[in-house]
């Protein structure tokens, strides 16, 4: 941390409070302990938990617009896998974001109305993955108007919710990253066409044996 | 830019763009790489800075010879200077910057090559 100037000190040490305690438990004081400086010296950096949480919102948006740009950088399933890697990172570098949903939603308008326009544009890629594994013969042919879109919220469900789900049975949300994948995997594995599952074996199925 | 906000229908035409690509896309034949094997010889080449007088401007030339042969070579002109002094300034440092071989261990003479300006 030595390298790091108080500004960034500030924003890391409070993603790590807002993660372990939650963000309304995080007091400005618990912050500038944690990091050895007084609350004076931090509120000069930040005037209030908000301006923190505004600042931490910034990276936030970055980091999920650059998960959001990696569509179609391979033209096979590797692409979704790769991209659920980084949405795994995501929500275990930032727990407390999908931990503290409706405390967002409730408090930080400005949070809210960015993740908005997130969740729209995640849902649209996993849905249009389908559509395209569709025409590379993966994928049959849609059983029943509106199953995909269905099953595209699901795994938007899946993701923004695993972080939650863990904590509520007691299990950390750092470790299983096979896990995470293969239940994903699986609202797609039923859909999959006899190559598609020649595909899913030679690619996916060595890379979470791996993981696990 | 942060304000910046693209529909949920734009952003769906640019995703079926994307994943048409795939489809519509031709790969690329052999023929297109050979230009790497076309170029190693320049990796052996030694870079000479030759500065000419031409409609009355110093004209700085770059010529790219291959070391052991004086039939490959090719000449680049690079800029021009009403300067002399500034034109061999700015030769130095382009040959400089173009040479794979920047300590000038590869000695090669402009003169073997009987370059001709017209």
């Amino acid at each position: 941390m030595a390298d790091l100037n108080t500004k960034q000190k500030i924003l890391k040490a409070s993603i790590q409070l807002f993660n372990t305690n939650g963000m309304a438990n995080v007091r400005l004081q618990q912050i500038a302990n944690e990091i050895g400086i007084s609350p004076g010296n931090l509120a000069y950096h930040f005037r209030n938990k908000e301006a923190i949480v505004e600042a931490i919102n910034d990276d936030l948006y970055h980091e999920a617009s650059e998960i959001l740009s990696t569509y179609r950088i391979f033209p096979n399933l590797m692409d979704f896998d790769n991209q659920l890697t980084k949405y795994l990172s995501f929500v275990q570098k930032y727990p407390f974001y999908f931990l503290d949903l409706l405390e967002i939603e409730r408090h930080y308008p400005e949070i809210r109305s960015k993740r908005q326009v997130h969740i729209s544009k995640m849902i649209s890629q996993i849905r249009k993955r389908f559509d395209f594994n569709n025409q590379r013969g993966l994928i049959v042919d849609e059983p029943r108007a509106g199953v995909y879109d269905s099953t595209a919220n699901a795994i938007w469900i899946l993701i923004t919710f695993w972080a939650p789900q863990n904590i509520v049975r007691g299990v950390e949300v750092q470790i299983q990253t096979s896990q995470f994948k293969e239940m994903i995997w699986n609202q797609v594995y039923p859909y999959f066409t006899e190559k598609g599952i020649a595909e899913f074996e030679q690619l996916i199925r060595p890379l979470l044996e791996q993981q696990s | 830019m942060d304000n910046f906000h693209l529909d949920d229908d734009a952003y769906n035409v640019l995703l079926n763009l994307l994943n048409n690509q795939h489809f519509t896309g031709k790969p690329g034949s052999q023929a297109d790489m050979e230009f790497l094997t076309d170029d190693w010889w320049l990796r052996d080449t030694a870079v000479i800075e030759n500065i000419v007088k031409r409609n009355g401007m110093w004209e700085i030339q770059l010529v790219f010879a291959h070391y052991q042969d004086p039939q490959k070579l090719i000449k680049r002109v690079i800029s021009q200077y009403p300067c002399k002094h500034k034109a061999e300034l700015n030769a130095w440092y382009m040959r400089r910057l173009a040479a794979k071989d920047q300590r000038g261990t590869l000695k090669v003479d402009i003169a073997d090559f009987r370059l001709c300006s017209s």
